[in-house]
């Protein structure tokens, strides 16, 4: 079972780049910067180092390769677990968003 | 997809190749292992990032590359102690065993206060380091310990900085030729202690190094014809330094003991290094031994015969005093300029221009002692060798002698191990000698420097011989050690 600590933030990336269907290493790069509006640009160095974590953990899976204008392709996905532990942070961070809004709410509403 | 890469094709430019080839510098960050397994793939996407218009990698990229590369090492490291812990502790050793044997030294940390002599100057160790590894400051003594002839009793010139750094004086130990019997060659501190000139006994083209012992820098001076090259005296202000250059090699235990040198007298001049002879009027052809006067004005000279002559460096003419015991070197003119000291069986004096000259000071029937200098204008500093009943000395004592009243001080000591390692050629300087009052307590950390080469190659060696044993060892305890939980696990 992979471990119930929080996610660095380029994994919890990288795993919500994978929660849409197995992608390479560039297209999970392009789908951050356009998920994140353009704000989030990992180097290829930090997602590399991101995926082996993940895979180390069985986090995520090698999905299949493919060569595309002789250069290699490898495509990741995410594991059952992987997608349990998204689902967990995801609802970690929900849960503590909804907490600041409810927060700046109610200093909001005397104002 | 561009089309880029050793055997392919390049299309219309070669930037995607050196973008490439920059590319796969950058990822050899990474080990060789995980190359292997991820290159190609990363280099697709870094040059699919890149695009058609870029020719370099960008910064940003270049550091998260090597942040990555750094990050991969160290989890192999990390793995390497938990599969191999017993290599991993070798290398730990090795590299600390490396560390403490190559590494280098500074120099000496200059004292604080004025350079005086401790109660105790340093014993014998191998463990020393060289002064041109790291130059020891401003000195407070020079002398010679071991002769060689007792147990692992390898002669070693020593000299001790004011502020407790203790070195070799390789440079004597280097120039010293065969006739010395594997002693210092010839060499003598200035009066300030921050100089040493060194000559050489046997040498075609004889000359004089003199070491600045704060800096550590070598300046080497020609003295023209000659077979060897010996300073036998300082001016006070150690600006001059007179050197004796024999024609034939000399021989410092050729016929009796401490035999002298004798060839002609060349004056050197210590800020610019030029030679030149000397050539007042009186000069004798030959000169054994020199002192300078206090003044700096005269020059005693004394030929081989004996004959001492107090030559007048202005130019004036020169007086002799007739014949007499060998003069005590570089050293040996008093304080107030009244008296020089001469070396036999005794300390002797000679009266400069007349007036009461003092008793010889015997060592004893069976007592050795040699002259180190002036201790006051009527006090002078020995360094006794063997005691007056014959033993010899641990500590070696230097004395300060009155030579009026015979009344005796000890001014500092060397120990000798029980005389294995004997002292002798003792020199202080005359600004630390003629310091006001005794041995100061002065708070005194001996430091002896970097360990000379050999020494640090032999514990590179057993750093990795140590390293070894630790590999075998570790994997051994480990092997008991998991062996062990294993077997507790499978019975509990």
């Amino acid at each position: 079972m992979p471990s119930r600590r929080r996610l660095q933030e380029p994994s919890f990336l990288v795993l919500t780049a994978l929660a849409s269907g197995p992608q390479h290493g560039y297209g999970i790069l392009k789908d951050l910067e356009t998920l994140s509006a353009g704000s989030v640009r990992l180097g290829v160095g930090t997602l590399y180092g991101a995926l082996d974590r993940l895979a180390r953990e069985g986090l995520v899976e090698i999905d299949r390769e493919e060569v595309v204008g002789s250069r290699l392709r490898r495509y990741y996905r995410l594991s059952a677990s992987g997608a349990r532990v998204l689902a967990a942070e995801a609802a970690r961070r929900q849960e503590q968003a909804g907490t600041a809004l409810r927060r700046l709410g109610a200093i909001r509403g005397p104002a | 997809m561009r089309r880029t890469g050793p055997g392919r094709a390049h299309g219309a430019r070669d930037d995607g190749g050196a973008l490439e080839r920059s590319y796969r510098r950058l990822l050899r960050c990474y080990p060789a292992h995980y190359r292997r397994q991820r290159e190609e793939e990363m280099l697709a996407v870094l040059l699919q990032r890149a695009g058609s218009n870029r020719r370099r990698p960008g910064l940003t990229e270049a550091v998260d590359l090597a942040l990555g590369g750094a990050r991969v090492r160290w989890r192999d490291a990390l793995t390497a102690i938990r599969t191999r812990p017993g290599r991993a502790a070798a290398v730990a050793v090795l590299a600390m065993g490396l560390l403490v044997a190559l590494a280098p030294a500074g120099p000496a940390v200059p004292g604080p206060g004025a350079a005086v002599l401790p109660p105790r100057l340093p014993g014998y160790s191998y463990l020393t380091g060289n002064a041109s590894d790291s130059p020891p400051g401003r000195a407070v003594a020079l002398y010679q310990q071991g002769f060689g002839v007792e147990f692992m009793d390898f002669p070693h010139a020593v000299v001790v900085g004011a502020s407790g750094a203790v070195r070799r004086l390789d440079l004597a130990e280097h120039r010293a030729g065969a006739a010395t019997q594997g002693d210092p060659t010839a060499m003598l501190l200035s009066p300030d202690g921050t100089r040493v000139a060194v000559g050489v006994y046997d040498d075609a083209h004889p000359d004089v190094a003199v070491q600045h012992l704060v800096t550590g820098v070598v300046r080497s001076s020609a003295v023209g014809p000659g077979r060897a090259a010996v300073p036998v005296a300082w001016s006070p202000d150690g600006g001059t330094l007179l050197v004796v250059v024999p024609t034939e090699p000399h021989d410092p235990y050729g016929g009796l003991v401490a035999a002298g040198p004798r060839g002609r007298a060349v004056l050197l001049d210590a800020a610019t290094g030029g030679a030149r002879p000397l050539e007042v009027p009186g000069t004798p052809h030959q000169v054994a031994a020199a002192a300078f006067s206090p003044d700096g004005a005269h020059l005693a000279v004394q030929d081989p015969g004996g004959t001492v002559t107090i030559l007048d460096l202005r130019g004036g003419p020169a007086r002799a005093l007739g014949p007499a015991a060998p003069l005590a070197g570089s050293a040996a003119w008093s304080p107030d300029g009244a008296l020089l000291a001469t070396e036999a069986t005794c300390t002797g004096f000679l009266a400069v221009s007349g007036g009461p000259v003092p008793a010889c000071v015997h060592p004893g029937p069976g007592g050795w002692h040699e002259f180190v200098g002036w201790h006051g204008p009527r006090s002078v500093a020995l360094s006794v060798i063997r005691s007056p009943d014959g033993q010899e000395t641990d500590p070696s004592p230097v004395v300060a002698v009155d030579v009026v009243s015979g009344q005796r001080q000890e001014l500092t000591a060397v120990p000798t191990a029980d005389a294995n390692y004997q002292v002798a050629r003792l020199q202080v300087p005359a600004a630390v000698l003629g310091a006001e009052g005794p041995a100061a307590p002065v708070a005194w950390e001996i430091d002896r420097g970097r360990w000379p080469l050999p020494l640090r190659l032999a514990a590179a060696a057993a750093a990795a011989m140590l390293a070894l044993a630790t590999a075998a060892g570790t994997d051994r305890l480990v092997r008991w050690a998991r062996a062990h939980r294993a077997a507790r696990a499978a019975t509990g």
